[in-house]
């Protein structure tokens, strides 16, 4: 027996913050997650990180590339939504004027998260195919209230990535 | 052995300041070396706390960590905008490994003058949010025949596989283990011991490095508050050495002092 070491204590489960990078053209994210990982992350940055990397004129109609703002912006918009650790990851869908669409559909959920190529959300929700739908020209509170509502009922299942 | 500071990253302390404190030690720390940044940690008690997460935006390049080397190389400083490092290496210099009071005292003062630079240049002084001490050991670990001697010779925290039927001692073996650590029922800090096979670079015998880290918020306010952790985490890592090795371990360590 180690001296001066209690063995009940030893079966704690430490929570160091861990610090994630992810490269823009200019600078970088970095996530910082304390506790574990939730699901979705990964999948995300990785989507975030092929969305980025798509060149000028991508879809064959001149599509503009997905500037560092938008991606910062959608990163955080991620990060703020009340999304529980076990949801699947957004589809992160690339638009032709350079904006990024988070996208949810799934057990009759449908999100979608618009963010402008100038960094506007904008937020469309609806919880059934017969249920109400909800639009939001910006994530103000009552978008988030709504939100949450949603959200919480997106666990399992596979997210599909764009 | 190396005595590390970490804080909030001080705002306007730029690779041109960063470069600038070197001044302050070039007399005794003539060569200087750019290397990534280190990475922030810290420990964190208690239950598990549902996963968070948070993300920053952090300009290009990043903020360098630069070393400040003595001439034989033996004793390092390394600043970045967020950390303050003090280490002393065993190199094959023939000089004697410092006992830990003379490093505090070492740290101490580099440190002071690294904070007095921040305060010439109008910059904020640091907040010290962690603290680590680390002990590096290099266990040479050849036997009589030449061949890497089995790790249980030497580290208690490895039983070995002498019920392994007919595998031969292991070509390589690393773990990591990690204890919190507490006055009475709070935690201070967490220990870790990492064990690792390697080689002496220069005549490739087997050696195992031991290194024993503890890290943990600073005990207090200020310069006293760091010293305070620095010193329970010496006492800690001077007891965990002593437990996880053995008498034959404890032998070699008392002729090399």
């Amino acid at each position: 027996m180690l001296a001066g070491w209690h063995p009940l204590l030893m079966d704690e489960i430490d929570i160091v913050e861990r610090r994630v990078p992810l490269p823009l053209r200019n600078g970088r994210l970095v996530f910082t997650v304390v506790g574990p990982e939730p699901r979705w992350l990964y999948p995300a940055l990785h989507s975030l990180q092929r969305v980025m990397h798509l060149p000028e004129g991508w879809d064959s109609y001149g599509g503009k590339i997905i500037d560092d703002d938008v991606v910062a912006r959608a990163a955080e918009v991620l990060v703020t939504l009340p999304l529980p650790a076990e949801a699947p990851a957004p589809s992160v869908v690339p638009g032709s004027a350079g904006s990024l669409q988070l996208e949810w559909h799934e057990a009759g959920v449908d999100v979608e998260i618009h963010i402008s190529a100038i960094g506007q959300v904008s937020v469309f929700l609806s919880e059934s195919e017969s249920g109400p739908e909800f639009e939001f020209e910006t994530l103000d509170s009552d978008a988030r209230v709504r939100l949450g509502e949603v959200l919480v009922g997106l666990h399992g299942g596979v997210g599909v990535s764009h | 052995m190396a005595v590390s500071v970490q804080f909030p990253a001080i705002e306007k302390l730029d690779p041109a300041r960063l470069g600038l404190s070197w001044q302050k030690f070039r007399g005794e720390f003539p060569e200087v070396k750019s290397q990534p940044p280190l990475v922030r940690q810290i420990e964190r008690f208690g239950p598990p706390a549902p996963s968070k997460v948070d993300v920053e935006i952090e300009e290009i390049p990043p903020a360098p960590r630069l070393w400040f080397l003595s001439k034989d190389g033996t004793r390092l400083i390394q600043v970045q905008r967020d950390h303050f490092v003090y280490n002393w290496r065993k190199l094959d210099t023939g000089v004697a490994y410092p006992h830990y009071d003379e490093v505090r005292a070492q740290f101490l003062q580099k440190f002071e003058t690294f904070v007095l630079f921040l305060g010439e240049e109008g910059l904020s002084a640091p907040q010290p949010d962690q603290v680590e001490l680390t002990y590096v050991n290099h266990i040479p670990a050849n036997d009589e025949s030449g061949t890497r001697a089995p790790l249980e010779r030497y580290v208690r925290l490895w039983a070995g596989l002498s019920d392994a039927g007919e595998l031969p001692t292991p070509e390589s073996v690393a773990f990591q283990s990690q204890f919190a650590f507490r006055r009475g029922t709070t935690p201070l800090g967490r220990l870790y011991i990492q064990v690792q096979s390697r080689i002496f670079r220069a005549d490739t015998r087997p050696l195992y490095h031991l290194q024993l880290t503890a890290r943990g918020a600073p005990l207090g306010e200020g310069l006293g508050g760091v010293l305070s952790f620095l010193d329970e985490a010496h006492v800690w890592i001077v007891r965990a050495f002593t437990s996880v090795t053995t008498e034959e371990m404890h032998s070699v360590w008392q002729r090399r002092q």
